[in-house]
């Protein structure tokens, strides 16, 4: 039942955003719809590293690493852009690995320490290297994309004009998305929410558990290294304070008003709030405490909702029903 | 390095040094007591900051008397904040982490609608310098070293001495075996919560004549508090004092030594470093 | 693979120590397991019992002496590797993956036997989905033996203490160890869940896999055991046949001195 319907909505959206060009040229509106699109790329990556049960706070700090690689790489050693694009997801992923093994051994709140003290670390480390980063001065004149070329022939120019980027940021979604599903749904997904929901069972079956978390961080960090090298050659500027911390937090309250249980959930929290606030521009002083006054209200109010951190990818097929009878119970439950 | 510049980084490592042991003590208080790492102790901190602006730089009241007013203002927000907010989430470890980020985020952004972007100075409470051995102390530093000592010496003193401070220690130290013996959770929560939030807005007030506030201060100041709280120990106060001076150090010295803001960034790697090696800090119990 | 001599214990435990704060959780503690037994481990609460599951498991590191399991240390192996060789555990609290239903649980821990790494089993390459029919072979054959067919899309949580404790056991058999360490698998059964479980726990031996059993349910640890292992206060205060244990002094007054200590 829900399959095909399911099937026929993405198909549907998928048309409908590949179109949507044709007949929408409001500039402004495509940067509002590229900006949600490479946000919810470490949105996405981080929802992959909360599989593990891991909440981390420094993500932003390798979407920088991201964006700053592809910038050094295009401009100081002069590579084609396209060339430097997985490089700099590669990067940030083996960042995440080297960063991810030891951090990963830690959980609960001082991984959250752990990690937010790394990403802040990330972040005074760009600002001070002046020589890699230009420091607080800033990056400027970035080079736009390459052309895409094919045998003489310029297929894509990367100019001013949104709809190349559009179509750019729009497929580095779809390859997200579908790296997500065949992940969720593989055996390594099962097994990373077998380790989410029982970690010491895991582990008593056989189950590297520190291997398979910091496989999902590493991809989670590979997600926002592509968002960054997007972002260096789309703004064709950086600076390091464009990376902060409440953006790593942001990412959190997307989650968690899309839906930790969907895949699609990081998407849609960053459609609806990115979105409304891009193009309200008149509430845009708002955007703070309003995401603040929904992430409290969603914590205070429904428990349920943030317990679905915990259960991730499909959600459950029945609804919670009552204990069973416990009419073969004898009175000790025996749990000692 | 010439000993007059030596001497006051010395004074001024003391200085940051005891501010951020205050307000690391604030949250290591708030984490004995109801074991939840409160983000927004940074906010806070903020806030009490503004307390200050308001009521001695702008209705000119008595620094001193603004100080206890605005202590009281943040205790009854921290009450407020326990009573309401953190008493039904009580035990859950994440969703209270996520619901101090939230106040963070919602104190930063209200800040920044109320009281704008610019960062704002005070009138120094204190002005002049003191002459000591043929170099200049600048008088309002001495007086926050001097304010910050007698804080923690009462806080000190309250812990030991006074029922409801020891309360709270056994509350940290054994939470079952303290309520057996009739201590009142509910209530020790939340005047530990008050009390921590006082802290961290005093911290903040005593820091204003020689800063700046501004919405932004709240974040640096919260990972501050981190720093302080991993290097040395939680739920000892010895080591927290003893993170506070390292930390200070770090950043007075620092500033001398090295260009730009490295100071920081090594303080943070510090943090990282020291949750890998060895998570109970220098002096902690853990 | 090793050639096994015959002689050789399965599993081996040397002067195992293990001692929290000053205490001493268990101390010195020899004991073996030879294939194809089943050996019960008994001893009042506190004795130790899950301490030692744990010390052999790797979840604990021990502070003196060393486990060998098929000839080969583990002492300071970790858990996952552990369980490689064959060596795996079930968890006194029920421990199973909740949100996911009795069949995911047996797939998932079929893991062991998934070759593939990372990226295969995400392309799902063939020799990934070959792998799959096997778990699926193998998951059908455990929830025959346990009985658990109505059961198979529950969700773990919601299944009634008794079938969540057989699938505790499923769930390690999906393993497929050569030993298996069983802590308090009847617990909180009814007499007639206890026996089917016992059926099923000869059965396993059946199979050809060694089995120590933490057990307080006297009859049924009695009833199974070749040998039985008695640990007293973190140590081992008697050893021997089920017939010899009941009768022993020394077991009999420990359990009685535990129970004046208030630790029954």
């Amino acid at each position: 039942m829900g399959s095909r319907i399911k099937i026929i909505t993405i198909l549907l959206l998928l048309a409908f955003f590949l179109l949507l060009p044709l007949f929408e040229r409001d500039p402004y509106i495509l940067h509002v719809l590229i900006e949600i699109a490479m946000v919810s790329l470490p949105a996405m990556g981080l929802w992959l590293i909360l599989l593990t049960g891991q909440l981390s706070f420094g993500q932003v700090a390798f979407v920088a690493i991201g964006a700053y690689t592809s910038c050094i790489l295009v401009m100081q050693v002069g590579m084609n852009s396209w060339l430097a694009l997985p490089l700099s997801g590669l990067m940030a992923g083996l960042c995440g690995v080297a960063v991810g093994y030891p951090a990963l051994r830690i959980k609960g709140t001082y991984f959250a320490i752990l990690t937010l003290s790394m990403g802040e670390a990330v972040s005074m480390i760009l600002l001070n290297w002046t020589g890699l980063t230009g420091g607080a001065d800033g990056i400027f004149r970035i080079p736009r994309p390459n052309a895409l070329a094919l045998g003489g022939w310029t297929l894509v120019h990367f100019t001013a004009d949104k709809v190349a980027y559009y179509y750019y940021i729009l497929a580095l979604l779809i390859f997200c998305l579908l790296v997500m599903y065949r992940l969720a749904r593989s055996h390594v997904g099962s097994v990373l929410r077998a380790i989410n929901q029982s970690d010491n069972l895991a582990e008593s079956i056989g189950v590297n558990i520190t291997r398979y978390k910091v496989f999902a961080f590493s991809i989670g960090c590979f997600f926002a290294g592509l968002a960054g090298a997007f972002y260096t050659h789309y703004f064709t500027m950086l600076h390091p304070d464009n990376f902060t911390l409440w953006d790593s937090i942001y990412y959190v309250v997307y989650i968690i008003v899309g839906g930790a249980n969907y895949i699609f959930g990081p998407v849609l929290g960053v459609f609806l709030m990115l979105g409304t606030f891009e193009l309200l521009r008149a509430v845009k002083k708002l955007q703070a405490v309003t995401y603040a006054l929904i992430l409290i209200a969603v914590i205070l109010f429904l428990p349920g909702g943030l317990m679905n951190l915990r259960q991730i990818l499909f959600p459950s097929r029945r609804p919670e029903k009552e204990g069973e009878g416990s009419g073969s119970r004898t009175a000790n439950h025996g749990d000692s | 390095m010439e000993p007059v510049l030596f001497l006051q980084a010395v004074a001024n490592s003391i200085m940051l040094g005891l501010i951020y042991t205050l307000i690391a003590l604030g949250i290591t208080l708030i984490f004995s007591i109801m074991k939840i790492v409160n983000f927004a102790h940074g906010q806070i901190y903020m806030l009490g900051a503004f307390a200050i602006f308001y009521f001695y730089a702008q209705w000119h009241i008595n620094y001193i008397l603004s100080l206890v007013l605005s202590a009281l203002c943040i205790a009854a927000l921290g009450a407020v904040l326990e009573h309401f907010l953190f008493r039904r989430l009580r035990g859950q470890e994440l969703p209270c982490l996520l619901l101090s980020l939230g106040l963070a985020l919602l104190f930063e952004g209200l800040a920044l609608i109320l009281f704008g972007e610019k960062d704002m100075g005070v009138p120094p409470p204190f002005p002049g310098a003191v002459n000591v051995l043929g170099v200049h102390f600048g008088m309002d530093r001495l007086v926050i070293i001097f304010l910050s000592l007698i804080l923690l010496l009462a806080l000190f003193i309250f812990i030991q001495k006074f029922k409801a401070g020891r309360a709270i220690r056994a509350l940290a130290q054994d939470p079952e075996a303290a309520t057996l013996q009739g201590v009142d959770i509910n209530r020790m929560s939340w005047f530990g919560f008050s009390i921590g939030c006082m802290l961290a807005g005093l911290s903040g007030g005593l820091l204003v004549p020689v800063y700046w506030v501004s919405p932004f201060i709240g974040g640096p100041a919260v990972v501050k508090a981190f720093i302080v709280m991993v290097l040395g120990g939680l739920g000892s106060i010895p080591g927290t004092v003893l993170g506070g001076l390292i930390l200070g150090s770090i950043e007075s010295f620092g500033q001398q030594f090295l260009p730009g803001t490295w100071a920081m960034a090594i303080a943070y790697i510090l943090v990282v470093l020291m949750i890998l090696i060895r998570p109970r800090g220098l002096m902690g119990k853990e | 693979m090793e050639i096994l001599e015959k002689s050789m214990a399965t599993l081996e435990v040397k002067e195992l120590s293990r001692y929290f704060g000053g205490l001493a959780a268990v101390s010195e503690l020899d004991f073996q397991v030879n294939e194809g037994e089943i050996l019960g481990l008994i001893g009042h609460n506190g004795a130790g019992k899950t301490t030692v599951f744990n010390l052999i498991t790797g979840v604990f590191k021990p502070q003196r002496g060393q486990v060998f399991f098929r000839g080969r240390e583990i002492t300071h192996a970790r858990t996952h590797a552990i369980a490689r060789q064959g060596l795996v555990r079930t968890f006194q609290a029920t421990n199973l993956f909740k949100e996911m239903t009795v069949w995911e649980n047996l797939i998932v821990a079929h893991h062991l036997h998934f070759r593939r790494g990372f990226f295969g089993r995400i392309l799902n390459l063939p020799s990934v989905q070959r792998d799959f029919r096997e778990s699926r072979k193998r998951a059908e054959e455990i929830i025959a033996f346990l009985r658990l067919s109505e059961l198979k899309d529950e969700l773990a949580k919601n299944l009634p203490h008794g079938h969540q404790r057989a699938l505790g056991i499923g769930i390690a058999l999906a393993a497929e160890p050569k030993l298996l360490l069983l802590d308090e698998p009847v617990t909180g059964m009814n007499p007639e869940e206890t026996e089917e479980m016992v059926e099923r726990i000869r059965e396993i031996r059946g199979r050809g896999i060694t089995i120590v059993i933490i057990e307080h349910d006297m009859k049924a640890v009695m009833g199974l055991s070749d040998r039985i292992v008695a640990m007293g206060f973190g140590r081992k205060i008697a050893e021997g046949r089920p017939e010899e244990i009941q009768h022993n002094q020394t077991v009999i007054e420990s359990y009685l001195g535990a129970e004046e200590e208030g630790q029954t």
